[in-house]
């Protein structure tokens, strides 16, 4: 993934060995996050909207 | 002679053990050297305890010979999915993350198995930590599909669904939080009834998500899916002889709209659906909320909760994980508490809709899998072919729901169908399934080949 917008997220929540190791596991997880909340109809930020309108990241 | 007994249910095995046709030592011996003669390929178990399995049978054999046997589970050989404790056995959930010494104590359900006299055989193959999917890449390998080696057997009881289709043993307990007791049911063709939430005890279940996790059955039909349901503590009144009247919801945008099932699915559903109204009950279409919905508020949930229980282990040392399982479970990371009380909310919603519709039917049918298992040495095919099912939504509601053989593909692989009742209404949904299962005829056999 191009887009780095997971890195901060993942290291507050203390997966600097797994940004380390494995990367695009990471990113398509906070991905995934961002689709299902769009589904959930929980609000998202505008800042992350293209993971919301391009399913395929 | 080992295949004569393999085929023997839980049912038969009672009656036989009670005429003296053969002892549960004889018929015990008979499973050991299926399970030496196919397990080696099968993968099935990951552990065996011969000698706790022996000595069980021998001492059921002495209830028998003293006409006092504890019941129908007296003698019969068990295996258990290795995320349920078994005093004596390591719990491993299949990873190499778990510390590895015997727990001290059964898991409730096993505890009510050995007092209704079962033989516990062993521990049964799992997804790691009954998530992910079939990982090449942990202590142990994964189960295959007895109706072909080169195929997955669903999971994540996977063991659980390969062993009982393959005739190791006459039944397996396994668990179910998003369909993890109906996909292997439905993959390898045997029966899988996950009961209601809270329908049997998970004291002594490794947890994967609390506020979702079901323990659940797998047999090779639908009265021994009763009996070792209610040898566990479970309630369903005894199969209805007929069911003639009964209201059958047939809810066919999960596989027709909402996702879209091979032809040989869907046409196999169309089946069912004809066989049930032959057998006089009348099948009405349904609408129920859209499987996306189902679907994401299944994985948000597990996803958190999930995470919460593997987090330190997750941070630490992420790559003692399967690949499959570190996918699974690290978006619980990004879950905030917004998404998981959102999702917990529209479960309340979503629940209230099934609850509406069954005010106006007494079971659901509907499709289990879309289509049939695709290999198991293909990850991307299986990672597409997971999302294609229709299990999450009695998984979020907690009702009843039954996943069994609905015939057989061109390729030779079992196609399944689903059903699902009214909260603590087993008996009714398993009376359906029932109906199914005596139009269908007896299961056929895997041709164990690979």
């Amino acid at each position: 993934m191009d887009d780095d917008r997971f890195y901060e997220p993942a290291l507050a929540q203390g997966l600097a060995v797994a940004l380390e190791h494995c990367p695009d596991a990471v990113a398509a997880a906070f991905a995934l996050v961002i689709r299902q909340r769009a589904i959930l109809g929980v609000c998202t930020d505008p800042a992350i909207e293209p993971f919301v309108l391009d399913p395929a990241r | 002679m080992s295949e004569d007994h393999a085929w023997l249910g839980i049912g038969q095995l009672a009656s036989a053990f009670r005429e003296g046709r053969f002892t549960p030592t004889e018929h015990l011996e008979h499973r050991l050297a299926r399970i030496d003669s196919i397990d080696p390929q099968l993968c099935a178990f990951i552990r065996l305890d011969r000698e706790g399995a022996r000595r069980a049978a021998r001492e059921a054999g002495a209830r028998f010979a003293a006409g006092k046997p504890r019941g129908p589970l007296d003698g019969v050989p068990i295996g258990i999915k290795d995320v349920i404790d078994v005093a004596g056995l390591p719990t491993n959930c299949h990873s190499r993350l778990m510390p590895g010494g015997p727990a001290t104590k059964d898991a409730a359900v096993v505890a009510a198995l050995r007092a209704g006299g079962a033989v516990i055989v062993g521990k049964l193959a799992t997804h790691e930590f009954a998530i992910g999917g079939p990982s090449f890449d942990l202590p142990y390998p994964p189960a295959r599909n007895p109706w072909n080696f080169d195929h997955h057997p669903g999971g994540s009881s996977s063991g659980a669904g390969a062993a009982v289709a393959a005739g190791l043993v006459s039944g397996a307990v396994g668990t179910d939080t998003a369909g993890s007791v109906r996909n292997p049911a439905g993959a390898c063709g045997v029966v899988g009834l996950k009961p209601t939430l809270g329908a049997l005890s998970r004291a002594g279940v490794f947890p994967l998500a609390w506020s979702l996790d079901h323990v659940g059955v797998l047999t090779r039909s639908v009265a021994d899916a009763r009996l070792l349901h209610c040898a566990m503590g479970g309630h369903a009144t005894a199969l209805h002889r007929a069911i003639k009247g009964l209201r059958i919801g047939f809810v066919r945008h999960f596989h027709n709209r909402d996702m879209i099932a091979e032809p040989e699915t869907a046409a196999a559903l169309d089946r069912v659906a004809s066989a049930l109204e032959a057998a006089g009950a009348q099948v009405v279409p349904v609408e129920l909320p859209p499987l996306d919905l189902f679907a994401t508020i299944n994985r948000v949930i597990l996803q958190a909760e999930g995470f919460a229980l593997h987090a330190a282990n997750l941070r630490a040392r992420p790559m003692d994980f399967a690949a499959t399982t570190r996918a699974a479970l690290l978006p619980g990371a990004f879950t905030t508490a917004e998404d998981y009380l959102t999702a917990q909310r529209r479960r309340s919603e979503v629940f209230a809709a099934v609850e509406a519709v069954f005010a106006a039917v007494d079971v659901l049918l509907c499709a289990n899998s879309m289509e049939p298992s695709c290999r198991i040495d293909d990850p991307a095919e299986i990672a597409r072919s997971y999302m294609l099912n229709a299990r999450a939504p009695f998984s979020v509601t907690g009702h009843p729901a039954l996943a069994m053989m609905a015939g057989l593909s061109a390729m030779g692989l079992p196609l399944s169908v689903q059903f699902a009742g009214r909260l603590r209404d087993e008996g009714t949904l398993l009376s359906v399934a029932a109906a199914w299962e005596s139009a269908m005829g007896p299961l056929p056999r895997p041709p164990i080949t690979r």
